[in-house]
C-alpha cells in the first residue's frame, strides 16, 4: 500500500439524506468501479488478432491502466455531491472488484449502512438490509432522475465501446489525444463518449458523455493521480452535470487493497447473509 | 428456540469480537388509532365489544438493535428488539423479540454454512412471495420490513455459490404448532440469459411437498419483471365449514383445514413488475392468485352462514350465536382471504426529504380494496416522521367492505440511533 493511500478520517463528513440519495451515490460508485474493474482486467491483456479490434483494445488498455492497480481488489470510495459550492451530500463505500465484470459495493455510513449493490456483467441487484432480498434493477436505471451522475462513471469502456484515436487536441492546458468511443452494444449507456487523454502517457484528462440524441450530458475531469506500487493511479475525479451546471460529484479513491475476494460475494443469493465488516 | 437464541446471544457477547463490530440501532415510536364499524361480521359492534377492541390511541415503542461481528472464526449476526405497547384502558406491556440470531462459516469462498434464526427471502415479488417457503409472510402494510417486525425461521443452511448459480440445502425447524421433525428444503438458483431463475422445494413430514419457482429480469431503462409459482397437493389453510355449505351452530371452534386431504393441486402464483420513472418515482404492480383462498361462492357461503346466525338470535342463547360469529372472523387474513388480487404500490419522492406513497390491494372478485397511503418527511439524517393509514373499502358483503375495522390511522417516528 502506498503512503498516499491511507484511509482518511471520517469525522465531520456530512451524511447522506435518504435512500434514493444512496442509490444515486451507489450507482456512481458502481459505475466508476465497474469501469475500474474493466480497466483492471484489461491490464496485461494481449492484443486482439483483428487489427481494428486490437487497436481499440490496445488503446483502451493504455487508458484504463491508470485507474486500477490490481485485477482483484478492495477500494474505499468517498463521494461528495455539491450544488454550487455547497456540499449536498456525501457517501462512503467499500467496493470489491473482481475482474472486468464483477463488483460489489457496500455502503458504510448512516441510514443506508449495509446496503449492497452487486453488478455482474450487465446485471445489477440492490440489497437493502431491511427487505432481506436482492432486488433486480437495471444497469440503466441510474439514468433516472438525479441518479444520472453515476452513469458517467459506469461506462464500461472495454466492454461497451470501441475506441478510435482522432488525433491531437489541447484540453485543460494539456496536450492530448482525442479518443472517440462508440457504443459497441445496445446496453451501453451512451451512444458516444469523447475522451481526452494526455498525449504522453494516455492517462485520462477529460471525458464528455453524450445522450443518444447527441446532446452532451456530462463532463468528467480526472483531477488527481498518485503513485501506488510503482505506477500512477487515478485518485480523484469530478463529474459535472451539463444539464444542471451547478451540480457536481467528486469521487475520491481513498485506499486500495489487493485482495482475493470469495466467489460468494458475487452471487445475488450470497448478499443476504453476507456480513462484510468494515476493513 | 428462544433458549437457543439466548445462548447464542450470550455466547456471541461473551466472546469479544475478534475482527470488527458493526451495529445498527433503530427506534420506532408510533401511535395508531383504529376505527371500527358495524358489518355483517360485526352487527351492532358486538364482535368488537367481545374482542375488547378499542378505537383510542394504541402506543408502541420499539428499540431495535442489530449486531454483526466475527468471533471464533465465525460470522455472527444478532438482531433483537424490545417493544413496549399500550392499548386504551390497558397497561403497558413489553416483549423481547429475536428477529435473527445466527452464526455462519465460510469454506473456501464458495461454501457457506449458516445456523440459527434467519430471514431467508427466496421470492421475487414485492408484496407476496409464494416461494418464500422459509420466510415469514410479508405484511401488506410494510412489505419492505422497514419497521423490522419480521422474525426469521430457525434453520440450518448449507449453500454452494457458483459463478452464476447457487444451491442451498436447508433444514427448517418446525414452526410453533407444527408436528414432525425438521423440514428439508432445497433452493437452486441460476442466472441464465440475464434472467434470475430459482427452483424451490420443501418436504413436509406427513404432508404434501411444496414445489415452486420464480424469475426476475430487468429490461430497458427501469423495468423489472418478476413472477413466482408454488404448487401443493391439498391445502392446510383453516376454513370455515360454511364455505362448503354447512349450516349449523357449533359448540366448539369449527374452523379447520378441511381441504388438506382433498388431493387437489393448489396453486399460488404472482406476476408483476416494478418500474422506476424520472424523478425516482417507483411503481410496483402485481397480480396475485392464491388457490387456497376462499372462492367467491365459498365466501358467499360464509356470508350466508352469518345471515343464518342472525336468524338464530331469537332461538338460542346470545353467547352461542356470538361465539359462532367470532369464529367466522377467522376467515380474515392480513394479506387477503380470497383468491385473486391486484396490488399496486406507487412511491413519489418529494424534495429529496419527503415522500408520498400509496399501496392498493384490490380484490378482483368483489371490487373491495385496501388503501394504504403514507406521507413521510426526513429531518436531518436520523429522524423520519410519517403518517400512514389503512382504509378498508368495498360493499357490505365484500371481503374488505365487510371487515369490522374500517380504517387505522398511524403517526410515527423512525429514528436511527
Amino acid at each position: 500500500m502506498s503512503e498516499v493511500m491511507r484511509l482518511p478520517s471520517l469525522a465531520g463528513d456530512r451524511p447522506m439524506r435518504n435512500r434514493s440519495a444512496l442509490l444515486r451515490a451507489f450507482v456512481v460508485a458502481a459505475v466508476l468501479l465497474g469501469t475500474a474493474a474493466l480497466q483492471a482486467a484489461s491490464i496485461g491483456a494481449s492484443s486482439s488478432p483483428q487489427a481494428a479490434v486490437g487497436e481499440s483494445a490496445s488503446l483502451l488498455n493504455r487508458i484504463d491502466a491508470f485507474r486500477t492497480p490490481y485485477k482483484e481488489f478492495l477500494v474505499r470510495v468517498r463521494l461528495t455531491s455539491r450544488i454550487g459550492a455547497r456540499i449536498d451530500e456525501t457517501a462512503l463505500f467499500d467496493a470489491y472488484i473482481s475482474g472486468p465484470e464483477k463488483s460489489l459495493i457496500v455502503a458504510r455510513e448512516h441510514a443506508n449502512k449495509g446496503m449492497k449493490l452487486l453488478y455482474i456483467r450487465e446485471d445489477m441487484w440492490i440489497h437493502l438490509p431491511d427487505t432481506r432480498r436482492p432486488l433486480r434493477i437495471t444497469p440503466m436505471q441510474r439514468l433516472m432522475g438525479e441518479a444520472s451522475n453515476g452513469d458517467i462513471a459506469r461506462v464500461s469502456l472495454t466492454e461497451d465501446y470501441t475506441a478510435v484515436d482522432q488525433g491531437p487536441a489541447v484540453e485543460e492546458a494539456t496536450d492530448c489525444r482525442k479518443i472517440l468511443l462508440t457504443a459497441a452494444r445496445e446496453s451501453a449507456p451512451y451512444a458516444r463518449i469523447i475522451l481526452y487523454v494526455r498525449a504522453s502517457d494516455f492517462r485520462s484528462v477529460k471525458a464528455e458523455f453524450y445522450l443518444p440524441s447527441g446532446k452532451r450530458y456530462k463532463t468528467a475531469r480526472y483531477e488527481e493521480y498518485k503513485p501506488l506500487e510503482g505506477r500512477m493511479v487515478l485518485t480523484r475525479m469530478t463529474i459535472e452535470d451539463d444539464l444542471q451546471r451547478d451540480r457536481t460529484t467528486t469521487m475520491e479513491y481513498l485506499a486500495f487493497e489487493k485482495k482475493t475476494i470469495p466467489a460468494r460475494y458475487f452471487n445475488k443469493n450470497g448478499l443476504v447473509d453476507l456480513n462484510i465488516l468494515q476493513p | 428456540m428462544k433458549k437457543l437464541a439466548v445462548v447464542l446471544v450470550l455466547a456471541g457477547l461473551y466472546v469479544p469480537p475478534a475482527a470488527g463490530l458493526e451495529t445498527r440501532f433503530l427506534g420506532f415510536y408510533r401511535v395508531e388509532f383504529p376505527s371500527y364499524r358495524e358489518s355483517i361480521f360485526n352487527p351492532e359492534n358486538e364482535a368488537v365489544r367481545a374482542m375488547e377492541l378499542t378505537s383510542g390511541p394504541h402506543w408502541s415503542f420499539t428499540q431495535y438493535a442489530g449486531l454483526m461481528f466475527k468471533a471464533l472464526s465465525l460470522d455472527w449476526r444478532i438482531e433483537a428488539s424490545l417493544q413496549a405497547a399500550k392499548s386504551p384502558g390497558g397497561r403497558w406491556t413489553s416483549d423481547v423479540t429475536f428477529h435473527q440470531v445466527s452464526v455462519q462459516k465460510d469454506f473456501g469462498g464458495r461454501f457457506s454454512v449458516l445456523a440459527g434464526r434467519s430471514i431467508q427471502r427466496w421470492g421475487t415479488g414485492y408484496a407476496f412471495n409464494p416461494t418464500d417457503f422459509a420466510a415469514p409472510a410479508k405484511a401488506i402494510k410494510d412489505p419492505e420490513n422497514r419497521e423490522m417486525r419480521e422474525v426469521g425461521r430457525d434453520l440450518v443452511k448449507l449453500e454452494y455459490f457458483g459463478d452464476s448459480f447457487s444451491v442451498a440445502l436447508c433444514g427448517l425447524a418446525p414452526l410453533a404448532g407444527e408436528t414432525g421433525g425438521w423440514r428439508p428444503a432445497l433452493r437452486a438458483y441460476a442466472n441464465i440469459g440475464h434472467v434470475d431463475l430459482t427452483g424451490v422445494v420443501l418436504a413436509r413430514p406427513g404432508k404434501s411437498w411444496l414445489w415452486g419457482g420464480n424469475f426476475a429480469v430487468a429490461i430497458g431503462a427501469g423495468l423489472e419483471l418478476h413472477g413466482e409459482i408454488a404448487l401443493q397437493k391439498g391445502s392446510e389453510e383453516a376454513y370455515h365449514p360454511a364455505a362448503l355449505g354447512a349450516t349449523e351452530l357449533y359448540a366448539a371452534d369449527p374452523v379447520g383445514s378441511m381441504k388438506a386431504g382433498d388431493g387437489k393441486t393448489y396453486v399460488q402464483a404472482l406476476l408483476g413488475f416494478h418500474n422506476t420513472f424520472a424523478g425516482n418515482v417507483f411503481w410496483v404492480s402485481e397480480i396475485y392468485h392464491r388457490g387456497q383462498g376462499y372462492s367467491a361462492s365459498e365466501w358467499n357461503g360464509v356470508l350466508g352462514y352469518l345471515d343464518f346466525l342472525s336468524g338464530q338470535k331469537a332461538l338460542v342463547p346470545d353467547e352461542l350465536v356470538l361465539a359462532n360469529r367470532l369464529w367466522c372472523l377467522r376467515v380474515f387474513s392480513a394479506n387477503g382471504s380470497m383468491r385473486n388480487y391486484w396490488m399496486n404500490h406507487l412511491r413519489v419522492p418529494l424534495a429529496r426529504k419527503g415522500g408520498l406513497s400509496v399501496t392498493q390491494l384490490l380484490n378482483l372478485a368483489d371490487g373491495g380494496m385496501v388503501l394504504i397511503p403514507e406521507a413521510s418527511w426526513t429531518a436531518g439524517n436520523r429522524f423520519t416522521f410519517y403518517g400512514k393509514s389503512s382504509i378498508f373499502l368495498g360493499g357490505g358483503r365484500s371481503e374488505f367492505g365487510s371487515f369490522f375495522q374500517s380504517s387505522a390511522w398511524e403517526a410515527g417516528l423512525r429514528v436511527i440511533l
